[in-house]
Protein backbone atom coordinates (compact mmCIF):
# COMPACT_ATOMS: atom_id res chain seq x y z
CA UNK A 1 0.00 0.00 0.00
CA UNK A 2 1.56 3.25 -1.16
CA UNK A 3 0.83 6.20 0.97
CA UNK A 4 1.49 9.25 0.40
CA UNK A 5 3.15 11.38 3.16
CA UNK A 6 0.66 13.35 4.22
CA UNK A 7 -1.91 10.59 4.82
CA UNK A 8 1.16 8.83 6.81
CA UNK A 9 1.41 12.28 9.25
CA UNK A 10 -2.90 12.39 9.13
CA UNK A 11 -3.20 9.06 10.60
CA UNK A 12 -0.90 9.60 13.21
CA UNK A 13 -2.15 12.72 14.34
CA UNK A 14 -5.39 12.00 14.18
CA UNK A 15 -4.81 8.97 16.24
CA UNK A 16 -2.96 10.90 18.89
CA UNK A 17 -5.54 13.78 19.31
CA UNK A 18 -8.21 11.37 19.61
CA UNK A 19 -6.18 9.62 22.08
CA UNK A 20 -5.66 12.96 24.06
CA UNK A 21 -9.00 13.97 23.96
CA UNK A 22 -9.75 10.33 25.60
CA UNK A 23 -6.87 10.51 28.01
CA UNK A 24 -8.31 14.51 29.10
CA UNK A 25 -12.16 13.20 29.94
CA UNK A 26 -10.57 10.60 31.85
CA UNK A 27 -8.33 12.65 33.86
CA UNK A 28 -10.74 15.42 34.44
CA UNK A 29 -13.58 12.38 36.09
CA UNK A 30 -10.98 10.51 38.14
CA UNK A 31 -8.42 13.63 38.98
CA UNK A 32 -10.74 14.96 42.02
CA UNK A 33 -10.97 11.42 43.42
CA UNK A 34 -7.33 10.57 43.13
CA UNK A 35 -6.43 14.12 44.80
CA UNK A 36 -9.44 12.96 47.62
CA UNK A 37 -7.46 9.19 48.08
CA UNK A 38 -3.77 10.83 48.47
CA UNK A 39 -5.43 13.09 51.32
CA UNK A 40 -7.37 10.13 52.74
CA UNK A 41 -4.26 7.88 52.77
CA UNK A 42 -1.91 10.41 54.02
CA UNK A 43 -4.26 11.61 57.24
CA UNK A 44 -4.72 8.01 57.64
CA UNK A 45 -1.39 7.26 58.46
CA UNK A 46 -0.69 10.38 60.16
CA UNK A 47 -3.35 9.42 62.44
CA UNK A 48 -2.02 5.74 62.82
CA UNK A 49 1.77 7.32 63.72
CA UNK A 50 -0.17 10.10 66.35
CA UNK A 51 -3.10 8.12 68.31
CA UNK A 52 -4.85 10.62 69.59
CA UNK A 53 -4.61 13.21 66.94
CA UNK A 54 -7.93 14.54 64.63
CA UNK A 55 -6.63 17.49 62.56
CA UNK A 56 -3.33 18.54 60.81
CA UNK A 57 -1.59 21.43 59.42
CA UNK A 58 1.17 21.24 56.96
CA UNK A 59 3.88 23.98 58.17
CA UNK A 60 4.92 25.72 55.73
CA UNK A 61 7.97 27.69 57.71
CA UNK A 62 10.86 27.93 55.22
CA UNK A 63 13.34 27.46 58.27
CA UNK A 64 12.04 24.16 58.46
CA UNK A 65 11.10 23.37 54.94
CA UNK A 66 14.71 24.25 53.76
CA UNK A 67 16.73 22.88 56.75
CA UNK A 68 14.69 19.89 57.33
CA UNK A 69 15.40 19.43 53.50
CA UNK A 70 19.33 20.35 54.03
CA UNK A 71 19.38 18.10 57.32
CA UNK A 72 17.54 15.08 56.00
CA UNK A 73 19.36 14.84 52.24
CA UNK A 74 16.18 15.95 50.77
CA UNK A 75 14.34 12.72 53.03
CA UNK A 76 11.80 15.13 54.58
CA UNK A 77 8.68 15.60 51.90
CA UNK A 78 6.54 17.44 54.83
CA UNK A 79 5.89 18.38 58.81
CA UNK A 80 2.87 18.36 59.60
CA UNK A 81 1.54 19.86 63.20
CA UNK A 82 -1.03 17.60 64.97
CA UNK A 83 -4.22 18.99 67.14
CA UNK A 84 -6.10 16.60 69.22
CA UNK A 85 -10.21 16.94 68.99
CA UNK A 86 -10.07 19.96 71.07
CA UNK A 87 -7.86 21.52 68.77
CA UNK A 88 -4.96 21.51 71.23
CA UNK A 89 -1.23 20.83 70.16
CA UNK A 90 -0.37 17.45 70.89
CA UNK A 91 3.10 17.04 68.78
CA UNK A 92 4.03 16.69 64.86
CA UNK A 93 3.73 14.31 62.48
CA UNK A 94 6.70 14.14 60.37
CA UNK A 95 6.58 13.01 56.10
CA UNK A 96 9.79 11.41 55.17
CA UNK A 97 10.44 9.66 51.99
CA UNK A 98 13.53 7.65 52.54
CA UNK A 99 15.22 4.89 49.90
CA UNK A 100 14.17 1.20 50.30
CA UNK A 101 14.36 -1.11 47.75
CA UNK A 102 11.96 -0.48 45.21
CA UNK A 103 12.12 3.36 45.28
CA UNK A 104 10.83 5.77 48.11
CA UNK A 105 8.92 4.57 51.14
CA UNK A 106 6.06 7.12 51.84
CA UNK A 107 5.89 7.19 55.73
CA UNK A 108 5.23 9.28 58.25
CA UNK A 109 6.66 9.24 62.01
CA UNK A 110 4.74 11.12 64.64
CA UNK A 111 6.42 12.94 67.26
CA UNK A 112 5.24 13.70 70.83
CA UNK A 113 5.74 17.31 72.07
CA UNK A 114 8.84 15.70 74.03
CA UNK A 115 10.53 14.22 70.90
CA UNK A 116 9.29 10.89 71.85
CA UNK A 117 8.08 8.31 68.59
CA UNK A 118 4.32 7.91 68.75
CA UNK A 119 4.17 5.72 66.02
CA UNK A 120 5.14 4.98 62.32
CA UNK A 121 2.84 3.99 59.87
CA UNK A 122 3.98 3.94 55.76
CA UNK A 123 1.74 5.18 53.14
CA UNK A 124 2.85 3.93 50.46
CA UNK A 125 5.90 1.92 49.03
CA UNK A 126 6.95 -0.33 46.47
CA UNK A 127 8.81 -2.98 48.16
CA UNK A 128 8.90 -6.91 47.67
CA UNK A 129 5.62 -8.27 48.43
CA UNK A 130 6.18 -10.73 51.21
CA UNK A 131 9.21 -9.92 52.01
CA UNK A 132 10.10 -5.78 52.20
CA UNK A 133 6.27 -5.35 52.78
CA UNK A 134 6.90 -6.77 56.44
CA UNK A 135 8.55 -3.33 57.04
CA UNK A 136 5.22 -2.57 57.10
CA UNK A 137 3.72 -5.36 60.01
CA UNK A 138 3.20 -4.27 63.47
CA UNK A 139 5.80 -6.00 64.73
CA UNK A 140 8.08 -3.95 62.97
CA UNK A 141 6.88 -0.85 63.26
CA UNK A 142 6.35 -1.27 67.00
CA UNK A 143 9.75 -1.05 67.88
CA UNK A 144 10.41 2.35 66.99
CA UNK A 145 7.20 3.22 69.85
CA UNK A 146 8.97 5.22 72.77
CA UNK A 147 12.38 6.20 71.00
CA UNK A 148 13.38 9.91 71.82
CA UNK A 149 14.66 11.85 69.13
CA UNK A 150 17.67 12.72 71.79
CA UNK A 151 18.84 8.96 71.62
CA UNK A 152 17.66 8.06 68.47
CA UNK A 153 21.09 7.10 66.86
CA UNK A 154 21.85 4.92 69.95
CA UNK A 155 18.23 2.99 69.95
CA UNK A 156 18.76 2.75 66.08
CA UNK A 157 21.41 0.41 66.56
CA UNK A 158 19.62 -2.00 68.70
CA UNK A 159 16.20 -2.55 66.11
CA UNK A 160 15.64 -6.17 65.02
CA UNK A 161 16.17 -6.08 61.01
CA UNK A 162 13.94 -7.98 58.81
CA UNK A 163 15.75 -10.92 56.93
CA UNK A 164 16.05 -10.80 53.42
CA UNK A 165 14.60 -7.13 53.39
CA UNK A 166 18.14 -5.22 54.29
CA UNK A 167 17.35 -2.12 51.79
CA UNK A 168 13.71 -2.17 52.89
CA UNK A 169 14.89 -2.14 56.85
CA UNK A 170 17.84 0.10 55.79
CA UNK A 171 15.16 2.82 54.79
CA UNK A 172 13.11 2.71 57.04
CA UNK A 173 15.72 3.04 60.05
CA UNK A 174 17.29 6.12 57.57
CA UNK A 175 13.54 7.12 57.66
CA UNK A 176 13.46 8.01 61.60
CA UNK A 177 16.89 9.30 62.03
CA UNK A 178 15.95 11.82 59.62
CA UNK A 179 12.47 12.55 61.69
CA UNK A 180 15.12 12.66 64.89
CA UNK A 181 16.59 15.82 62.78
CA UNK A 182 13.66 17.41 61.92
CA UNK A 183 12.57 17.32 65.22
CA UNK A 184 15.21 19.43 66.51
CA UNK A 185 13.89 22.26 64.12
CA UNK A 186 10.70 21.52 65.40
CA UNK A 187 11.09 22.14 68.63
CA UNK A 188 12.91 25.66 68.20
CA UNK A 189 10.61 26.83 64.89
CA UNK A 190 7.50 24.79 64.73
CA UNK A 191 5.32 27.49 64.87
CA UNK A 192 2.39 25.58 65.60
CA UNK A 193 -0.52 27.47 66.50
CA UNK A 194 0.00 27.16 70.34
CA UNK A 195 -2.19 25.12 72.74
CA UNK A 196 -3.58 26.76 76.01
CA UNK B 1 -19.84 -18.27 15.66
CA UNK B 2 -18.02 -21.44 15.75
CA UNK B 3 -14.98 -19.25 14.55
CA UNK B 4 -15.51 -17.39 17.16
CA UNK B 5 -15.24 -19.98 19.82
CA UNK B 6 -12.13 -21.59 18.58
CA UNK B 7 -10.36 -18.35 18.82
CA UNK B 8 -11.51 -17.56 21.96
CA UNK B 9 -10.85 -21.13 23.50
CA UNK B 10 -6.79 -20.54 21.03
CA UNK B 11 -6.11 -18.23 23.78
CA UNK B 12 -7.31 -20.18 26.63
CA UNK B 13 -5.32 -23.53 25.46
CA UNK B 14 -3.45 -23.95 22.35
CA UNK B 15 -2.30 -20.44 22.03
CA UNK B 16 -1.88 -19.35 25.91
CA UNK B 17 -0.17 -16.27 25.86
CA UNK B 18 2.05 -17.30 28.89
CA UNK B 19 2.32 -20.85 28.51
CA UNK B 20 2.50 -21.36 24.43
CA UNK B 21 3.68 -18.21 23.18
CA UNK B 22 5.34 -16.52 26.27
CA UNK B 23 5.13 -13.41 25.81
CA UNK B 24 4.29 -11.06 28.60
CA UNK B 25 6.42 -12.77 31.31
CA UNK B 26 8.22 -10.10 32.90
CA UNK B 27 5.28 -7.92 34.19
CA UNK B 28 3.71 -11.89 35.08
CA UNK B 29 6.62 -12.89 36.81
CA UNK B 30 7.18 -10.22 38.83
CA UNK B 31 3.71 -9.74 40.08
CA UNK B 32 2.02 -13.01 40.89
CA UNK B 33 3.59 -12.76 44.17
CA UNK B 34 -0.01 -12.34 45.39
CA UNK B 35 -3.57 -13.57 44.28
CA UNK B 36 -5.17 -10.45 44.71
CA UNK B 37 -2.56 -8.10 42.74
CA UNK B 38 -2.46 -10.75 39.90
CA UNK B 39 -6.33 -10.66 39.80
CA UNK B 40 -6.49 -7.14 39.12
CA UNK B 41 -3.66 -7.13 37.20
CA UNK B 42 -5.16 -9.58 35.01
CA UNK B 43 -8.52 -7.50 34.69
CA UNK B 44 -6.23 -4.84 33.40
CA UNK B 45 -4.70 -6.89 31.01
CA UNK B 46 -8.17 -7.72 29.76
CA UNK B 47 -9.19 -4.61 29.22
CA UNK B 48 -6.54 -2.84 27.25
CA UNK B 49 -6.40 -6.46 25.17
CA UNK B 50 -10.18 -5.56 24.48
CA UNK B 51 -10.51 -2.00 23.94
CA UNK B 52 -6.88 -2.21 21.68
CA UNK B 53 -7.88 -5.10 19.88
CA UNK B 54 -11.19 -3.40 18.82
CA UNK B 55 -10.13 0.21 18.50
CA UNK B 56 -6.97 -1.29 15.82
CA UNK B 57 -9.28 -3.73 14.27
CA UNK B 58 -11.90 -0.99 13.70
CA UNK B 59 -9.69 1.18 11.74
CA UNK B 60 -7.41 -1.72 10.31
CA UNK B 61 -8.51 -0.40 6.95
CA UNK B 62 -7.50 3.09 7.61
CA UNK B 63 -4.55 2.75 8.89
CA UNK B 64 -1.61 3.39 7.06
CA UNK B 65 1.32 -0.31 7.02
CA UNK B 66 4.08 2.09 6.99
CA UNK B 67 2.73 4.10 10.61
CA UNK B 68 0.53 1.76 12.30
CA UNK B 69 3.27 0.56 15.31
CA UNK B 70 3.59 4.14 15.99
CA UNK B 71 -0.68 4.33 15.74
CA UNK B 72 -0.54 0.53 18.00
CA UNK B 73 1.39 2.13 20.82
CA UNK B 74 -0.43 5.83 21.20
CA UNK B 75 -3.92 3.75 21.12
CA UNK B 76 -2.42 0.70 23.89
CA UNK B 77 -0.93 4.06 25.92
CA UNK B 78 -3.94 5.52 26.05
CA UNK B 79 -6.05 2.68 27.14
CA UNK B 80 -3.12 1.69 29.63
CA UNK B 81 -3.58 5.50 31.39
CA UNK B 82 -7.30 4.93 31.60
CA UNK B 83 -7.03 1.92 33.69
CA UNK B 84 -3.77 3.73 35.86
CA UNK B 85 -6.04 7.10 37.01
CA UNK B 86 -9.37 4.97 37.35
CA UNK B 87 -7.43 2.14 39.69
CA UNK B 88 -5.42 4.81 41.44
CA UNK B 89 -9.07 6.79 42.13
CA UNK B 90 -11.28 3.65 42.69
CA UNK B 91 -8.95 1.21 43.96
CA UNK B 92 -6.05 2.77 45.69
CA UNK B 93 -5.18 -0.35 47.92
CA UNK B 94 -4.47 -2.70 44.88
CA UNK B 95 -2.51 0.74 42.85
CA UNK B 96 -0.31 0.65 46.18
CA UNK B 97 0.97 -3.25 45.54
CA UNK B 98 1.24 -3.05 41.72
CA UNK B 99 2.47 0.56 41.18
CA UNK B 100 4.75 0.50 38.25
CA UNK B 101 3.54 -2.55 36.73
CA UNK B 102 0.37 -0.92 35.65
CA UNK B 103 2.23 1.78 33.04
CA UNK B 104 4.20 -0.98 32.07
CA UNK B 105 1.10 -2.39 30.73
CA UNK B 106 2.25 -0.39 27.68
CA UNK B 107 5.59 -2.35 26.52
CA UNK B 108 3.63 -5.59 27.23
CA UNK B 109 4.27 -7.68 24.59
CA UNK B 110 1.32 -9.59 24.97
CA UNK B 111 -0.82 -6.56 24.27
CA UNK B 112 1.36 -5.07 21.15
CA UNK B 113 2.16 -9.16 19.92
CA UNK B 114 -1.90 -9.20 19.48
CA UNK B 115 -2.41 -6.34 18.16
CA UNK B 116 0.05 -6.74 15.49
CA UNK B 117 -0.44 -10.51 14.71
CA UNK B 118 -4.09 -10.51 15.00
CA UNK B 119 -6.34 -7.47 15.28
CA UNK B 120 -4.38 -5.71 12.14
CA UNK B 121 -5.28 -8.44 10.38
CA UNK B 122 -9.34 -9.84 11.70
CA UNK B 123 -12.26 -8.61 11.61
CA UNK B 124 -13.94 -6.93 14.89
CA UNK B 125 -15.50 -9.76 16.23
CA UNK B 126 -12.76 -12.44 15.81
CA UNK B 127 -10.57 -9.86 17.11
CA UNK B 128 -12.67 -9.36 20.77
CA UNK B 129 -12.91 -12.99 20.57
CA UNK B 130 -9.23 -13.06 20.44
CA UNK B 131 -8.69 -9.77 22.95
CA UNK B 132 -10.88 -12.39 25.40
CA UNK B 133 -9.50 -15.49 25.29
CA UNK B 134 -5.53 -14.15 25.19
CA UNK B 135 -6.59 -12.60 28.45
CA UNK B 136 -8.23 -14.91 30.22
CA UNK B 137 -5.84 -17.38 29.18
CA UNK B 138 -3.53 -14.81 31.22
CA UNK B 139 -5.50 -13.93 33.86
CA UNK B 140 -5.94 -17.77 34.87
CA UNK B 141 -1.97 -18.85 34.57
CA UNK B 142 -0.95 -15.94 36.44
CA UNK B 143 -3.50 -16.09 39.29
CA UNK B 144 -2.62 -19.97 39.47
CA UNK B 145 1.04 -18.72 39.76
CA UNK B 146 0.71 -16.62 42.24
CA UNK B 147 -1.71 -18.76 44.01
CA UNK B 148 1.19 -21.24 44.31
CA UNK B 149 3.92 -18.58 45.49
CA UNK B 150 1.90 -16.81 48.06
CA UNK B 151 0.55 -19.55 49.45
CA UNK B 152 3.91 -21.58 49.70
CA UNK B 153 6.00 -18.71 49.56
CA UNK B 154 4.59 -16.62 52.59
CA UNK B 155 2.49 -19.11 54.43
CA UNK B 156 -1.11 -18.19 54.14
CA UNK B 157 -2.86 -16.23 51.17
CA UNK B 158 -4.47 -12.87 51.83
CA UNK B 159 -7.46 -10.60 50.00
CA UNK B 160 -7.70 -7.27 50.88
CA UNK B 161 -5.14 -7.78 53.44
CA UNK B 162 -7.38 -10.44 55.13
CA UNK B 163 -5.53 -13.92 55.16
CA UNK B 164 -8.36 -16.12 53.99
CA UNK B 165 -6.08 -19.39 53.79
CA UNK B 166 -3.31 -20.37 55.93
CA UNK B 167 -0.94 -23.18 56.30
CA UNK B 168 -0.82 -24.69 59.57
CA UNK B 169 1.74 -22.58 62.21
CA UNK B 170 5.29 -24.00 61.88
CA UNK B 171 5.21 -24.05 58.03
CA UNK B 172 8.96 -22.93 57.16
CA UNK B 173 7.64 -20.31 54.45
CA UNK B 174 10.72 -20.76 51.71
CA UNK B 175 11.26 -16.81 51.05
CA UNK B 176 13.38 -18.04 47.92
CA UNK B 177 9.26 -18.85 46.25
CA UNK B 178 8.41 -14.68 46.47
CA UNK B 179 11.68 -13.87 45.06
CA UNK B 180 12.71 -13.83 41.34
CA UNK B 181 14.25 -17.25 41.49
CA UNK B 182 11.08 -18.67 42.42
CA UNK B 183 9.19 -16.84 40.06
CA UNK B 184 11.18 -19.03 37.28
CA UNK B 185 11.20 -21.78 39.32
CA UNK B 186 7.34 -22.04 39.80
CA UNK B 187 6.72 -20.48 35.96
CA UNK B 188 9.26 -23.87 35.04
CA UNK B 189 7.11 -26.31 36.91
CA UNK B 190 3.56 -25.01 35.66
CA UNK B 191 4.45 -24.93 32.16
CA UNK B 192 5.90 -28.58 32.15
CA UNK B 193 2.63 -29.60 33.84
CA UNK B 194 0.94 -27.89 30.98
CA UNK B 195 3.02 -30.12 28.58
CA UNK B 196 2.49 -32.99 30.63
CA UNK B 197 -1.55 -32.73 30.20
CA UNK B 198 -0.90 -31.76 26.31
CA UNK B 199 1.12 -35.15 25.68
CA UNK B 200 -1.42 -37.03 27.88
CA UNK B 201 -4.05 -35.79 25.80
CA UNK B 202 -2.41 -36.53 22.72
CA UNK B 203 -2.19 -39.87 23.51
CA UNK B 204 -5.58 -40.78 24.56
CA UNK B 205 -6.53 -39.12 21.42
CA UNK B 206 -4.55 -41.33 19.72
CA UNK B 207 -5.52 -44.43 21.51
CA UNK B 208 -9.17 -43.31 20.61
CA UNK B 209 -8.16 -43.79 17.17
Amino acid sequence: MGSSPVRLVLAVVVACVASAAGLSLTYAATAERIAEQERIARDRSLEAALPGSASFEEIDDEDVVDEGAELTEDVLVAAYCAYDEGGEHIGWGVHVAPRGYGGAIQMVVGLEGDGEVAGVSIISMQETPGLGTRIGEESFLAQFTSWTSATIEEDAKGLDAVSGATKSYNGVRKGLLAAGHVYELLESEGGCADDE
Amino acid sequence: MNEWIATLRNGLMLENPLMRLMIGLCATLAVSTQVESSFYMGLAVIFVLLAGNLIISSFRGVIPDQVRIPVFIVVIASFVTVVDLTMKAYLPAVYAVLGIWIPLIVVNCLILGRAEAFAYRNPVGLSIADGLGMGLGFLIVIVGLAFFRELFGTGSLAWTGEPVVSLPEGYPAPAILVLFPGGFLTFGFLMAAFNALDIWREKRKEAGE
